[in-house]
């Protein structure tokens, strides 16, 4: 048996596993005539084989990943859109194969990136739970006993005799989670997609795989869900551009993740090469200090001011402006709008305005918050920032207040009243 | 550090960037068995559900070219089959394979193309899905066959013990449309133009077949090129067994068995060696 440092039997072993894409190559399939046509021109050419730009036109979606995973693990895998992290899931699910490295995986897999692989609108629930199953590796037999619990747990067993394509999209989800969770493999591979459904429901499924991983299976997932990674994972790991950034307990991880690119000195403005072009855009977030200069840490006790700059280039009206602030574990821990005391439809001219707002002291928890920003008009979204800025509130100190407050989700200082209503 | 090649745990598996050559994954097909029996009852289901006649469509297209074919070719002096041959059963016990054959290429070509969604997202031998795809037009094949056998007992066309040789013939049709299907799934995952090219061929096949030729007025010297196609004997070969007429093309066989053996063994290598190219590209 494989056995990792510290001991424990290995689930899956990776080995610099890299994989390289040539560009274009995801884009759509060729067509014969220019593959002959390079082929008959080729002879004729002079110089190197291929041009230059074709050579090159090849980009690592992954490079030198290595790690072992524990049986009975929970990993979660992070990174931002484009890191590599599907990629390294359809790796270890056997789905491609990667250009370089090697790579161990100890155990039946169940693997999960996209709900209802497979499903056909046309047949039934019960059709479909079969099928699926068969896809996902599970024999006829094993999907008659477990039959009734797939139906049971996915709250579709008045709908099993109809058509799939008469299921709402919740139901479909529901159907489809059900039927791979129920696949008992000692691997799993989930990418995002408990994203989907309701809260209730990707409760339950985080429950499944929780229990998945306390019978000794190993659960390997990604999600942009920073609060589900700290919650469910044992182990994160973080991707960035297709390479290890970092590799270990989830709260340290997913903290430097997201501080990853982001001011730190209380003050942000918009980049200017991700210009969206929109009517109106956030121009800065600042969070002003005592002093009235921009501050990354705040007193306990004092109150947070921010500063909301928006640079308006046509008049509009009716913007709604939301400031979110987040903790690390991704919970969101204020949402506040413009528009929520003040509901007089507003016009903006064009130029720069700037609202100011405060929140109370004696009220967040002493951690480090994470600010997000979106301008929406209706529907539309006009421009949005997500954890563009951090800061921290720092602690007031030690004893018994403080060790209570840091259990709760927020810590104001309430005033106490005693008085004697019978003596 | 790297000597567990043979862990203990029930499956294991060591990814790398390239499978050796003759690892054609035959048990990981073993193992998945179930998923052809599934996709084949798939099909089957999704086939006939919301249509008016059912299983009666896969009767009347061989019917319909039968009367085109007894109507336009049987009055033609060089194709008109042999005098004594009814010639709705001369037409009809060609037609029957052929039918088989086109359809049952048509589905294995365009397999991989139409699974890509599940091709992308989940892992699963792919072989499965040529494969699969020449199983449903069995079915229809079985349903014509009792259209035969009313038209035999109309026509009164005797019941001989050369009907025996149905099957193993039938069984050289499905291992030739697997083979070609295995080639062309994979090229038309990675050339789009085999789309557009495979109506056409088959169509150029079916007026070079025996279906439409007489195969006893090729040339002596031909003939064992005009087998090279393992359809050319077997829709002589299922001809004679339906009517007796003539001999059984022993000339034919060779040349059309080698080339079926060189497609199924050349696809199944062609389609593994090209899979991980596929999942990349379709």
């Amino acid at each position: 048996m494989t056995l990792s440092e510290k001991g424990t039997p290995v689930a899956i072993r990776a080995e610099s596993i890299g994989k390289r894409y040539r560009l274009g190559e995801r884009l759509p399939y060729r067509m014969l005539g220019e593959t002959i046509g390079r082929a008959v021109r080729r002879p004729f050419r002079r110089g190197p084989s291929e041009p230059a730009a074709e050579r090159h036109a090849r980009i690592w979606a992954l490079r030198d990943i290595s790690f072992d995973i524990s049986e009975g693990e929970i990993i979660g895998i992070i990174g931002s859109n484009g890191s590599g992290k599907t990629t390294l899931l359809s790796i270890l699910a056997r789905i491609t194969r990667p250009t370089e490295g090697r790579a161990y995986v100890y155990g039946r897999v169940g693997s999960l990136l996209e709900v209802g692989t497979g499903f056909h609108p046309e047949l039934t629930g019960r059709e479909n739970v079969y099928l699926n199953g068969a896809i996902l590796g599970m024999t006829r037999t094993e999907v008659t006993r477990k039959y009734e619990e797939i139906a049971t747990f996915a709250e579709t067993e008045e709908f099993m005799e109809t058509p799939v394509k008469h299921y709402s999209s919740g139901m479909r989800v529901r159907l489809a989670f059900s039927v791979a969770a129920h696949l008992e493999p000692e691997i799993m591979f989930v990418d995002e997609v408990l994203a989907v459904g309701d809260a209730a429901f990707q409760q339950k499924c985080l429950g499944k795989m929780e229990e998945v991983a306390r019978g000794g299976r190993t659960v390997v997932f990604v999600s942009h869900n920073m609060g589900m990674i700290n919650s469910l994972c044992s182990r994160a790991i973080w991707l960035e551009r297709g390479s290890l950034r970092q590799d270990g307990r989830p709260a340290e991880v997913i903290e430097s993740y997201l501080s990853e690119g982001l001011s730190m000195d209380g003050h942000w403005t918009h980049p200017q090469d991700t210009d969206c072009g929109a009517q109106i855009r956030i121009g800065a977030i600042t969070i002003v200090g005592k002093d009235g200069r921009a501050a990354g840490s705040v007193p306990f006790e004092d109150e947070i001011r921010m500063q909301l700059d928006l640079d308006v280039r046509e008049r509009i009206n009716r913007v709604r402006i939301i400031v979110r602030l987040r903790d690390v574990t991704g919970n969101l821990i204020v949402a506040s709008s413009n528009l929520d005391a003040d509901a007089t439809p507003r016009e903006f001219d064009v130029g720069r305005h700037r609202y100011t707002f405060s929140i109370p002291g004696a009220l967040l928890q002493p951690k480090k918050y994470f600010v997000s920003v979106v301008a929406r008009r209706f529907a539309d979204k006009l421009d949005e920032h997500e954890n563009c800025l951090s800061f921290q509130i720092l602690p007031m100190g030690t004893g018994e207040a403080a060790r209570r407050q840091a259990a709760a989700a927020i810590a104001p200082v309430l005033p106490w009243c005693l008085e004697t209503i019978e003596s | 550090m790297l000597s567990e090649q043979t862990p203990l745990r029930t499956r294991a598996y060591v990814i790398s960037s390239r499978r050796r050559l003759f690892d054609l994954g035959l048990r990981e097909l073993w193992h998945h068995r179930e998923l052809v029996y599934f996709f084949v009852w798939r099909d089957i289901k999704l086939r006939y559900k919301q249509t008016v006649i059912g299983a009666a469509w896969a009767v009347i297209q061989p019917l319909v070219l039968m009367v085109a074919f007894s109507l336009v070719l049987g009055k033609s002096p060089k194709l008109a089959p042999p005098a004594g041959i009814p010639r709705p059963i001369f037409y009809f016990s060609a037609l029957l394979p052929w039918s088989y054959f086109a359809d049952a290429l048509q589905a294995s070509t365009s397999s991989v193309v139409g699974s890509q969604s599940m091709v992308t997202k989940v892992y699963f031998p792919r072989i499965t899905l040529p494969l699969a795809g020449t199983m449903p037009p069995l079915l229809e094949f079985v349903i014509s066959f009792g259209v035969l056998v009313a038209l035999m007992l109309g026509f009164h066309v005797p019941f001989t013990w050369r009907l025996v040789l149905i099957p193993p013939l039938v069984i050289v049709a499905v291992l030739t449309a697997f083979g070609a299907g295995a080639w062309l799934s994979a090229m038309y995952a990675v050339y789009r133009d085999i789309g557009q090219a495979i109506p056409f061929v088959i169509q150029v096949l079916l007026f070079t077949s025996p279906v439409v030729l007489r195969a006893d007025r090729v040339p002596q010297w031909f003939r064992p090129y005009y087998g090279i196609n393992p359809m050319t004997g077997v829709i002589e070969g299922i001809r004679w067994c339906v009517t007796g007429y003539g001999r059984f093309p022993f000339d034919l066989m060779p040349t059309g068995l080698a080339f079926c053996a060189f497609l199924v063994v050349g696809g199944v290598l062609f389609f593994t060696r090209m899979e991980d190219l596929i999942i990349d590209v379709v």
